[in-house]
């Protein structure tokens, strides 16, 4: 090999490594910042990434607020009951209401009620018809209106005692029949109350459908409140076919109550609608109780006033017929429409005569026996 | 007089009353748990059992 | 007298759900049903935690409290057990409770649940120990063997913590002393009323 073709190599290599050692400097500085040519189009696309040094609270300190809020992670696991909560902060605010006011204040305002009640019974003593009966009767409610009166009523007084038996059992009927006694009752409690509820419900709406249109409030009502609807004293105040107070116990019992009574059970009732997290369940739970207790008081002295409180009151529901002197005493005005709708009143023998007529399975009134 | 139906459902009522206790029904004892009773709750059970849960706690969860 | 208490690590809890799934193996709990749950917060974002959740015993238990048949008894070491036969599957206990603790093996129309299953810390319930009954309801008692949960005995990185209370605030107190920061005893106020 010749000395110039050596010389020639050497240059050659000389020159190519110091080619390479450019390229290197060169795109050591220029790949890495070719990345800003795409940041630079992309920066839109991409989610702005919350890096510890760049947010302004501890992100760890924020998760565990956050987890005390009640807000939601991820799990894996899965189930109807499952929840992707830590904590769950309704249920306190669940328990304190239910075994504080609902359990306390609830029973003792229907050990109140019924006490009041009482008294007022042995006191005054039943209202009885002035005068006596005059033996003559005139149609108060159809049999229809009847057997759906007695429809709710029975299913209320199924759920009255299935619910009370629910929510104070364990301090009124556990220490009576023990932990299994009650248990055995309360599983048939339970679910009594689960299916009475919704056909309750329904025979309640038909029932509201139905009476509303005696319940209309009118001037007559404010008069029968004033002169407190008779209830001390011998005044009667008069009223048309409903007096006020039953318009009371339509509206505030029957409607207003009843209505959220049955709103609330079938939410309650139906937790496969999906909607109900626990916050809801509990607080329509606790709505529920309420409703409940306090349409039980006001029941209390619906069922007194009908049975006991007034003589002559409950066979308008029973055998669908009042007395002429009852019904000019407690509804005059009622009266005066039925006179004036061409009815006449009835005596017990024309009756009598009536039933062997038609037969035992005739005509719909005095069926119902006394 | 009572009426009829009343006096048949007063005797009914306490007829039943009266089967109930030919029966061995016994009436709730305040503080006695009648339920199935569980022998492990007991202060004795848990006495017993706690020097061996904290020792398997100290092996257990401690770095080894 | 010994105070039975659980304690997840965050710090640690690695989210491989072996303890979610040794409970569900250890006590053939029935599908649908979770004794213990995995819960991730901020699931891919900084300051992610994995927290092991199950019943936590809590000293004055809420579902104890409003249950209508008074079926929750607490045994001396402070485990909370239930009787399955005085349950009736009403549910309040799931309102209640503040870790969504109880577990019912049904989800039908007309609220029925079937018989309440929740967490036994490995104790059974009160049928005999290691009797065919107590199998069958509440799984098996590990707990009368002097062994601690499974769920806790477990854990790979020793995250989830079971057993006495002190023993077990120790070893956590320790670790906090040696890696630094602050402890988060999770669910300790509100089930125990106190932090480590």
């Amino acid at each position: 090999m010749s000395k110039h073709q050596e010389a020639t190599t050497a240059k050659r290599r000389w020159r190519s490594m110091l080619w390479t050692v450019l390229a290197v400097f060169f795109l050591a500085a220029a790949l890495p910042s070719a990345s800003y040519l795409f940041a630079q189009t992309s920066s839109g696309e991409l989610p702005q990434r919350q890096f510890s040094e760049e947010s302004e609270t501890n992100p760890r300190s924020d998760m565990w607020r956050s987890a005390r809020r009640g807000e939601g992670g991820f799990t894996n696991q899965s189930g109807p009951y499952v929840t992707n909560e830590l904590i769950n902060n309704s249920g306190e605010n669940y328990r304190q209401i239910r075994m504080g006011p609902l359990t306390t204040v609830g029973g003792w305002f229907l050990v109140v009620v019924f006490l009041a009640i009482t008294a007022f019974y042995l006191l005054m003593g039943q209202k009885k018809i002035d005068g006596g009966r005059s033996g003559q009767t005139v149609v108060r409610w159809q049999t229809y209106e009847r057997f759906l009166h007695w429809l709710v009523a029975l299913g209320f007084v199924i759920l009255a005692v299935t619910g009370l038996s629910l929510l104070f059992g364990r301090t009124v009927l556990i220490p009576v029949f023990g932990h299994v006694g009650f248990s055995a009752w309360a599983e048939v409690a339970y679910s009594t109350h689960n299916l009475v509820g919704p056909v309750f419900a329904v025979a309640l709406v038909v029932m509201i459908l139905l009476f509303i249109r005696h319940n209309v409030p009118n001037k007559t009502d404010l008069q029968w409140f004033k002169q407190g609807g008779g209830i001390i004293g011998n005044k009667h105040p008069s009223a048309g076919k409903m007096n006020g107070g039953e318009k009371v116990w339509f509206w505030v019992g029957v409607f207003a109550l009843g209505l959220t009574a049955a709103v609330t059970g079938f939410i309650a009732l139906f937790p496969n609608w999906g909607f109900q997290t626990r916050e809801i369940m509990s607080l329509v739970l606790i709505l529920h109780a309420t409703a409940g207790i306090l349409w039980i008081g006001l029941f209390l002295g619906h069922a007194y006033i009908g049975t006991l409180g007034t003589e002559g009151a409950l066979e308008g529901m029973t055998r669908g017929r009042v007395d002429v002197a009852w019904a000019k005493q407690h509804h005059d005005l009622w009266y005066q429409d039925v006179l004036a709708s061409g009815e006449k009143p009835v005596s017990e023998e024309e009756l009598k005569a009536r039933k062997h007529q038609t037969g035992p399975s005739g005509s719909a009134a005095g069926q119902q026996g006394s | 007089m009572m009426p009829k139906r009343t006096t048949l459902c007063a005797v009914a009522v306490v007829t039943l009353m009266l089967l109930a206790g030919c029966s061995d029904v016994t009436m709730y004892e305040p503080g006695v748990y009648k339920g199935s009773g569980d022998d492990t709750a007991s202060e004795e059970a848990a006495e017993a059992r706690a020097d061996d849960l904290r020792e398997r706690a100290r092996t257990a969860h401690t770095d080894r | 007298m010994a105070r039975m208490k659980f304690l997840c690590d965050a710090e640690r809890c690695i989210e491989c759900q072996a303890c979610v799934t040794a409970c569900k193996n250890e006590h053939e709990v029935p599908w649908g049903v979770n004794r213990r749950r995995v819960i991730v917060m901020n699931d891919g974002q900084p300051g992610e935690r994995a927290v092991s959740v199950a019943c936590m015993h809590c000293t004055d238990a809420p579902c104890a409290a409003v249950c209508p048949v008074d079926c929750f008894y607490t045994t001396a070491d402070g485990i909370v057990l239930h009787d399955k036969d005085l349950c009736i599957g009403c549910g309040y206990c799931f309102y209640a409770c503040p870790f969504g603790a109880p577990q019912y093996p049904e989800q039908t129309a007309f609220g029925v649940r079937g018989k309440m299953d929740k967490c036994t810390f490995c104790a059974g319930g009160p049928e005999p120990a290691h009797s065919q009954e107590e199998l069958t309801k509440y799984g098996t008692n590990r707990v009368e063997e002097g062994k601690l949960p499974l769920c806790a005995e477990m854990c790979a990185t020793k995250a989830l913590i079971a057993g006495d209370g002190d023993v077990i605030s120790d070893i956590y107190r320790k670790r906090v002393m040696q890696r630094g920061g602050r402890p988060q005893t999770w669910g300790w106020q509100s089930a125990y009323g106190e932090g480590v």
